[in-house]
């Protein structure tokens, strides 16, 4: 009789205050497993064939790599000072981590797992988004207030623009060809247009806001505001709020969950994961992870 | 304090407050349960120079009023000062962000750190009383892979809860004396 096995999603949370990540299973809502990774876990990203999952560690200057089958470390990277955000190419071959206090961004080659190319960035590079042909790095860089857009062959910083304050979160809109930048001190988003290298529009959020995630199928962008236990729900079209969601203490990390219907968002003081219903606004669920949960980056996988 | 010393602080004081950090934030979840309701201690929490009455390290302490917006101003018995400015205020839930600026490139003494958000709130405590918590987060002033033993989170956790611990202590105190 042949096994039909349906396919599973597989969240993957970083808890920056135990050195582990909880993994969730999205149907049964719980924890299935707790992987002891580096020091002072933060940043996460999935491999775009789901068999990857890299984990930044700024403790002890590490990415963990994660086989998503066995759910094992299998190999950990040293990297610079303080790896914090962490994007992959869309072929997978490159992985991009930003050092925080070494104002670099490193690609490492995700089959012999080398560093292989430095760039150089602004001052404490926080955020990392990459363009839709693997061409070009979007950095943030938090203490310069500004995003910079970096050829990835040649190294070249092609433009350099002046955002909020504090850029924090990258979003890539790849449909609209736009950047979502969070900007944690001036408390607002700046967009900004690919094409163009401009800032096109900007909108407020709460207090201390992080990271933006976007649901297309209901023309919706969601924001944690880390420092006012919220999601702000805005319309990806006018940047109106359409509402506030109290989740729990001081959410962070934030993604939509591939079969769109529901926002996953990491409480770092609490220790939890909220699910928001993407059509009701609802928490539907909070599942408890770790301490100090942030899951930074891109956590959702399908295997 | 002299003139002078109050001159140079004020100099020192001129130059941007920044929150620049680095990539961990640490942690700090502080309770006390007081024999006293939580409309009585909700207003004494508003008037922020209590903490000179509560807390036995402060000194000193001046503020601008209450309520949003708010700074205070206060020095420790190391000699330090420090300015917290009210950044958020629920007061339906009593409930209050403080938020600590600090000069960049500034380490402060015996508690070295860059930055702090802490949260106060008064909570009905089920048995006529309160429950008051001073919860949030903080980050290190040092900015590098090695910290020193005395520049270390671990280091500034405990001396930011050893702070606010007294702030909750002397609060408890002064309404059950």
């Amino acid at each position: 009789m042949a096994n039909h096995a349906m396919a599973q999603n597989l969240a993957f949370i970083t808890n920056q205050l135990e050195d582990t990540v909880s993994v969730i299973d999205t149907e049964q809502k719980s924890v299935i497993k707790t992987i002891k990774v580096g020091n002072k876990p933060a940043g996460v990203v999935a491999s775009h064939d789901n068999k990857t999952v890299y984990i930044s560690n700024p403790g002890n200057q590490e990415i963990s790599v994660i086989d998503t089958n066995s759910l094992e470390v299998i190999n950990a990277i040293k990297v610079g000072e303080a790896p914090l955000a962490i994007t992959i190419s869309h072929d997978n071959k490159k992985l991009f981590v930003a050092d925080w206090y070494a104002d670099t961004v490193f690609s490492i080659n995700t089959e012999t797992f080398e560093i292989e190319k430095q760039y150089q960035a602004g001052n404490a590079p926080s955020g990392l988004a990459i363009s839709s042909d693997d061409t070009l790095l979007f950095v943030a860089n938090k203490n310069d207030n500004s995003v910079m857009f970096v050829d990835i062959d040649s190294g070249k910083i092609k433009s350099e623009i002046k955002v909020g304050t504090a850029p924090f979160g990258i979003t890539t809109d790849y449909d609209k060809q736009l950047l979502y930048v969070v900007n944690v001190q001036s408390e607002d988003v700046s967009v900004v247009d690919i094409k163009t290298a401009k800032v096109i529009n900007s909108f407020p959020v709460d207090t201390f806001p992080y990271i933006v995630s976007i649901d297309k199928a209901n023309n919706q962008l969601f924001v944690t505001n880390k420092r006012d236990s919220s999601v702000s729900v805005v319309d990806r079209t006018t940047y109106k709020e359409i509402k506030k969601i109290y989740v729990g203490e001081m959410p962070e990390g934030i993604n939509i969950h591939p079969d769109g219907h529901s926002i996953y968002v990491a409480n770092w003081f609490d220790g939890t994961v909220s699910v928001i219903d993407t059509n009701t606004l609802e928490v539907t669920a909070t599942i408890e992870t770790g301490e100090g949960s942030r899951a930074y980056g891109q956590f959702i996988i399908e295997r | 304090m002299n003139y002078l010393k109050l001159s140079l602080l004020s100099i020192l004081l001129i130059p941007a407050l920044v929150f620049a950090h680095g990539p961990t934030p640490l942690k700090f979840d502080l309770e006390v349960e007081v024999n006293a309701s939580p409309d009585e201690v909700w207003a004494a929490v508003n008037n922020l120079c209590s903490v000179k009455d509560w807390n036995e390290s402060v000194t000193e302490c001046s503020s601008t009023g209450e309520g949003l917006g708010a700074i205070r101003d206060y020095t420790l018995d190391n000699g330090e000062s420090l300015k917290e400015e009210v950044s958020k205020v629920q007061a339906d839930r009593k409930r209050m962000l403080v938020t600590l600026k600090v000069e960049k490139g500034r380490v402060i003494k015996d508690i070295p750190i860059m930055s702090m958000g802490s949260f106060i709130s008064v909570a009905d405590n089920g048995s006529g009383g309160s429950k008051v918590q001073i919860r949030g987060t903080a980050y290190s002033s040092f900015e590098g892979k090695s910290p020193p033993p005395d520049r270390s989170d671990a280091f500034c956790k405990a001396a930011v809860e050893a702070l606010h611990t007294k702030t909750l202590n002397g609060l408890k105190a002064s309404f059950e004396k």
